[in-house]
């Protein structure tokens, strides 16, 4: 029986694609690694401090590239913790329910909706906003600034979020992937046709 | 403005033993078991009420419980892996493609990284994305308390609108699929919704089965969301085109059979009546279909 | 998107968006700010006997207040007098509000709020608009009619007995929802003798009136500055003016700067929706298909007060025949008080109600005839100089047939007309393949008259004002606000054009009433056609003023113009430029809602929208989209192409995915962003946006607005196309997948 989920054969054809570095291996196999293996370091070392909890207690976020300490309730989202303790203000308050994408941030490589994940599960984690993106031409913003993929501009640090996280997962993205991929986010204005568009352009600009 | 709680109780066992033991401590405390969070944080924002469900953090727990693998009597889906990590296992979804369909209808990308399967087969709402598919593979929930472990299968898992057989101090360590469709050439995985992406399902149906050359239809299993107070297996159906050819009969019977099975609800989002037609509709088309390996 | 790959300047606060560095007003810092909140009444109609504070919570900690504190009259200023801030004993809805509270932080605000309980005396409540034409339950005035617009042209009831054939039908479209994605949200802060407002807007001015009236203090004490905003679509047009009251009240009670920003579910219940619309059509034709004879009822569902109704209802009327000719016309319209929350404005106004009914009855008349419906429409098109019901003519240039031979000849409407009844034709119940789909095609003119109706566009007297600096730049001053339309961007643009200079000095920012003149409300595609031409009006001043002093050479250069500016400026000019709109018609002081030239230009549009059926669960789906646009000249193609998208979108919304449920105080119920399912990537088709405006006629000089019009076409378009597709025509929107599968006969009631 095949176990997939741990394919050395797999893992080292695409290590001689992208030019057999030690660096690019780890990370191939640490995306085709069983699930749980790289998880048990990170959780080590994000939660030490948290067991019962209830009043104010002490956490350390790393929020893009920083370590921020700030006090909270053990309940508040890391949406609320990033917008009202650490003052970063690009993902948005929206639904309140996992329904928009505007509170959409990186943890940990992966998009998720800042409003329903607890800011002390996200210690010890890698936690990246709009703010910390690459503003130069072969950026997703700027991409999203030529083809005019937004309007209001409420859902569109959530946008760019999902954007970029999409794009360093899969930095070719077909159309219908670009789709599905943004698909968890909403915009009222319907900007829809310039944000798909973005996402193709800055897949072609971050490669070159 | 941030929503605060100074009297929010949360505890985050270090292990497995840890949790079990903490519940078994605390059983009448109603702590509830956080895993994702996508669906259990979302009363956070509620106005008017105050939270006060104290939680059991389990995030500590994904080294033991965050996998997908296959063993020699099936796969096993870890209660903390999530629905992107079943997305991610090829050997699941190329041995059954309506894992694969229905994760890509479930919620939106940012959601399927948090959610977990156990999780959503937990909060036990007829609505489930995943709990069809679940239900015609013959999955079985493996839970545990702190004397031990058992297993239920996952039709009986729940035992109500929003209830399941899970005592307070019990927790989902996997659920099971079980070798038992290998040979399957055709499934159906459909999501009925007001729109195409990060929707609540007005209903949904999971299907799978082996009709030969001949028409002749076995191993079929069914089963159907939102059609009831839970998510239900058509058994009566199954029954009913087990070994036999799918004619014009049978198909009738079958549509009689599944309209005195379900049990769905009008409610602002849909009609008992749509729900019924809707999903009589979908089960005769997948049952319809001419041999063939197919899976849509 | 060729048209849009022009030279254009790009959107101007864009890359601030995009490094969430442009702040909302809940993105600013928290500055001691004490949260405001709002005590809402959960039934329809009743007596507030009084609010039960609860002994358990600490009251100190917080601040109340009532109506009974209200210094200056307990009004929400618009229209009618009738709504107050706060509640003056008699309960008209559900989510009224009741009382105020302000915490020093959000988590005490919640509790205070929960701690207070309304003590009510219920009455019978109506949510029928016809059942309170009844008027056994008192809403509104005598007979719960907020207004009444009669329009008549010849004789139509006499007409139809001479009408070879006569059809009739009847119409209802619902509610809508604004969903912008940021809630309400205002900040208030005492300044001086006054208050300074800051938030998400569309009406700067609207705010000063509103809380100097509240506040019983003069204007000039009220300074309102309108923040980035995110969305608005009519929703922020009157509301923000109650909430800006809200929040001033808190701050003068509790001495510090009040924030309120409403949660999702809050700005759902309480704030406005597009009005639900009854519409009953009839139309006498002649066996060759002219219209001859038109007989329309309108009744729009108000709410509990009167808001913005009686200016929907006045837009509505004035469309509700569409780009069509007929010589005996009876239009009734109504707006009808009810205990649903009030409805208010939402892009279209009135707009997309009267052309799904339009659209969707001339398709029963040509069904009716046996012609084929595009060329029943092309019969029957306007050209320059028909009459509309209410008298104006329309004005040159002005070709809906144009228009629809565009929309035809770019979405080969015909020859995919017939590839499709040709498939559908074959693709019965193919078990083999599991085809169950089906197709249609179908097609909605639609038009809107710019700015407010000329009688009120007259009473606001709009000025602008252009201000240069030493540097020799140009500050564009006006109120319009910024929502997503790119008003600081075009108006920029305009503003450059008109001048001469490089649109990198043109100088805009968001409005600021202490810095701006009153330049009208930003709502009824008014901002680049009525507030555009007053820029430009000013932007010639200014060059004359120029020309006067350096020579007309120094006008054709932009560096030259810059230098000269800057001189002029330096050499002790005052450099002000201002211009009032002043319409050369005598508008006729006493038909304020149906004035016979109603509104300076007209633009146009056809929408062409393919969709697909699945036969099995009703789900339908829109796969193709063209819309044409006619809106005079475009000022930027970038963004205009945005607007025809984004209103494109809210019209496949608004025929399919917005199901807008109430519950039993006639609330919204399912007021949530999962449970009203506004449409996602996934939901859109490939969009055509095809603007006319190349031509060498007058009409193309100025743009005409385009707002809105993109919003009016989607819906009928699509349910004509699904009438094509199952054979059955839908008279109502939503059109579920329900109505697909469940209901029988060939049309709904």
């Amino acid at each position: 029986m095949r176990d997939n989920v741990t394919d050395p054969n797999a893992a080292s054809r695409r290590d001689f694609l992208r030019g057999s570095s030690v660096a690019a291996a780890t990370a191939v196999l640490t995306q085709t690694a069983q699930v749980g293996m790289d998880e048990a370091a990170a959780e080590a070392l994000a939660t030490q401090q948290i067991s019962a909890q209830s009043g104010t207690i002490s956490v350390t976020l790393q929020v893009n590239g920083k370590a921020l300490k700030t006090e909270i309730e053990p309940r508040s989202t890391l949406l609320d913790v990033l917008r009202h303790r650490l003052d970063v203000t690009g993902p948005k308050r929206v639904c309140d329910r996992g329904s928009c994408g505007a509170c959409t941030v990186i943890l940990d490589g992966q998009a998720v909706y800042s409003c329903t994940t607890l800011a002390i599960s996200s210690q010890g984690k890698t936690i990246r906003t709009l703010e910390s993106f690459d503003t130069g031409e072969g950026g997703v913003p700027h991409a999203f600034h030529q083809n005019d993929g937004l309007m209001c501009g409420y859902c569109t640090p959530g946008f760019v979020t999902a954007c970029q996280a999409l794009l360093e997962k899969n930095p070719n993205p077909t159309l219908e992937e670009v789709k599905k991929g943004l698909d968890g986010n909403i915009c009222r204005c319907g900007t829809y046709v310039g944000v798909i568009q973005a996402a193709l352009d800055a897949a072609k600009a971050i490669k070159v | 403005m941030s929503r605060t709680f100074a009297d929010a109780k949360v505890h985050t066992p270090a292990n497995l033993e840890e949790a079990l033991d903490f519940l078994a401590n605390h059983a009448n405390e109603g702590w509830k078991p956080l895993a994702g969070g996508t669906d259990a944080l979302v009363p956070i924002y509620r106005d008017g009420a105050e939270p006060t469900t104290p939680w059991l953090n389990l995030q500590k727990l994904r080294p033991e419980l965050r996998f997908v693998r296959r063993t020699s009597n099936g796969f096993e889906i870890g209660a903390l892996a999530t629905i992107s990590d079943l997305m991610a296992n090829r050997d699941l979804c190329e041995t059954y493609p309506i894992v694969r369909q229905c994760c890509q209808h479930f919620a939106s990308p940012a959601i399927r990284h948090r959610a977990t399967v156990a999780g959503n087969l937990a909060n036990a709402s007829p609505a489930s994305d995943i709990a069809p598919v679940l239900l015609a593979l013959e999955a079985e929930i493996e839970s545990a308390n702190h004397a031990g472990r058992r297993f239920v299968t996952l039709d009986a898992f729940w035992t109500g609108y929003k209830a399941t057989v899970l005592a307070p101090d019990e927790l989902i360590v996997s659920v099971r699929i079980p070798h038992r469709d290998l040979a399957a050439n055709a499934s159906m995985f459909r999501k009925v919704a007001p729109r195409a992406s990060n929707s609540i399902a007005l209903l949904n149906c999971a299907a799978i089965g082996t009709r030969d050359s001949a028409g002749t239809w076995t191993n079929v299993r069914i089963a159907l969301g939102c059609m009831g107070p839970v998510p239900m297996r058509a058994r009566k159906v199954e029954s009913a085109v087990e070994d036999h050819r799918f004619d014009d009969t049978c198909r009738e019977e079958a549509k009689a059979l599944l309209q005195s099975t379900l049990r769905p609800i009008t409610d602002y989002r849909a009609t008992a009546e749509y729900r019924m037609l809707a999903a009589t509709n979908l089960v005769s088309a997948f049952l319809d279909r001419t041999a063939g390996n197919w899976h849509s | 998107m060729t048209q849009a790959d022009r030279n254009e300047p790009r959107r101007r606060n864009a890359s601030k968006l995009f490094y969430g560095t442009e702040p909302f007003v809940d993105d600013l810092p928290a500055q001691g700010d004490w949260h405001g909140g709002t005590v809402r009444s959960r039934i329809a109609h009743g007596r507030l006997i009084r609010l039960k504070f609860s002994p358990e919570f600490d009251w100190s900690q917080v601040v109340v207040v009532t109506a009974a504190d209200i210094p200056g009259k307990n009004l929400v200023v618009c229209h009618e007098e009738d709504q107050p801030s706060l509640c003056d004993g008699t309960i008209r809805h559900y989510g009224e509000p009741l009382a105020l509270i302000a915490a020093p932080d959000g988590e005490l605000l919640h509790k205070a709020l929960r701690a207070v309980e309304p003590v009510v005396e219920p009455l019978p409540a109506v949510f029928d608009p016809f059942e309170s034409l009844k008027g056994e339950t008192r809403i509104f005035g005598k007979d719960n009619l907020f207004l009444e617009i009669p329009i008549s042209k010849g004789h139509a009831a006499k007409q139809f007995a001479s009408c070879d054939v006569v059809v009739e039908t009847n119409h209802f479209t619902p509610a809508q929802e604004h969903a912008y994605l940021e809630t309400q949200g205002m900040r208030a802060t005492l300044e001086g003798n006054g208050v300074r407002i800051e938030g998400s807007m569309q009406c700067p001015y609207y705010l000063v009136a509103g809380v100097a009236r509240l506040l019983g203090i003069p204007e000039t004490d009220v300074r309102v500055s309108a923040m980035q905003t995110g969305g608005g679509f009519g929703g922020k047009e009157d509301f923000p003016t109650m909430l800006a009251g809200h929040a001033a009240l808190l701050a003068r009670k509790c001495g510090r700067p009040v924030r309120m920003i409403y949660s999702r579910s809050e700005d759902m219940a309480a704030t406005t929706k597009r009005h639900p619309a009854w519409i009953r059509r009839k139309t006498g034709l002649s066996r060759a298909g002219q219209f001859l004879a038109m007989e329309l009822d309108v009744v729009l569902d108000g709410g509990a007060y009167a808001t913005l109704s009686p200016f929907v209802l006045s837009r509505a009327a004035l469309h509700a025949v569409g780009p069509y000719r007929c010589d005996h016309v009876s239009i009734c319209a109504r707006a009808v008080a009810t205990n649903h929350p009030p409805n208010g404005g939402f892009r279209g106004f009135g707009c997309p109600q009267v052309h799904f009914a339009t659209e969707t009855h001339i398709e029963a008349c040509a069904e009716k005839l046996g012609v084929d419906p595009v060329e029943l429409r092309r019969m029957n098109l306007m050209k320059p100089g028909d009459a509309m019901p209410f008298g104006q003519l329309l004005g040159p240039g002005t070709y809906p047939g144009v228009v629809l031979d565009e929309a035809l000849h770019r979405s080969r409407f015909e020859e995919r007309r017939a590839e499709i009844e040709a498939k559908n034709r074959t693709s019965e119940r193919r078990t083999d393949s599991g085809d169950f789909e089906k197709r249609g095609i179908g097609l909605a003119m639609f038009m809107h008259g710019t700015g407010l109706n000329a009688y009120w566009e007259k009473s606001v007297r709009s000025r602008v004002r252009l201000a240069a600096t030493a540097e020799g730049q140009v500050c564009v001053l006006t109120a319009q606000a910024e929502f997503g339309q790119g008003t600081l961007t075009a108006l920029a643009k305009i503003a450059a054009e008109s001048i001469g200079l490089a649109d990198s000095d043109i100088l805009i920012d968001h409005p600021d009433t202490a810095l701006v003149p009153d330049s009208g409300p930003t709502v009824a595609s008014r901002t680049v056609s009525i507030v555009g031409s007053l820029i430009h009006e000013a932007a010639s001043r200014l060059r004359q003023h120029i020309e006067e002093r350096a020579g007309l050479a120094a006008i054709y250069d932009p560096r030259r113009l810059k230098a000269a500016i800057a001189s002029c400026v330096s050499g002790g000019d005052s450099m002000v430029f201002e211009a009032e709109y002043s319409p050369t018609d005598d508008t006729d002081d006493a038909n304020t809602w149906a004035p016979p030239n109603a509104y300076p230009a007209y633009a146009l549009g056809c929408c062409v929208a393919e969709v697909k059926i699945d036969t099995l669960t009703g789900e339908i789906g829109v796969v193709d989209v063209h819309m044409i646009c006619d809106a005079g000249a475009v000022v930027c193609h970038r963004l205009a192409t945005n607007q025809v998208f984004g209103g494109a979108v809210q019209g496949i919304g608004w025929a399919l995915t917005e199901k807008l449920a109430w519950n039993e105080s006639g609330g919204m119920r399912n007021a949530s962003l999962s449970d009203y399912a506004i449409p996602s990537a996934a939901d859109v088709p490939e969009i055509h946006a095809h603007f006319l405006d190349d031509q060498h006629s007058e009409r193309y000089r100025y743009p005409i607005g385009l707002g809105e019009l993109p919003m009016e076409g989607p819906g009928p378009a699509i349910a004509n196309a699904v009438a094509m597709a199952t054979g059955r025509r839908p008279r109502r929107l939503p059109i579920s997948p329900e109505w697909i599968v469940c209901s029988q006969g060939p049309e709904e009631s």
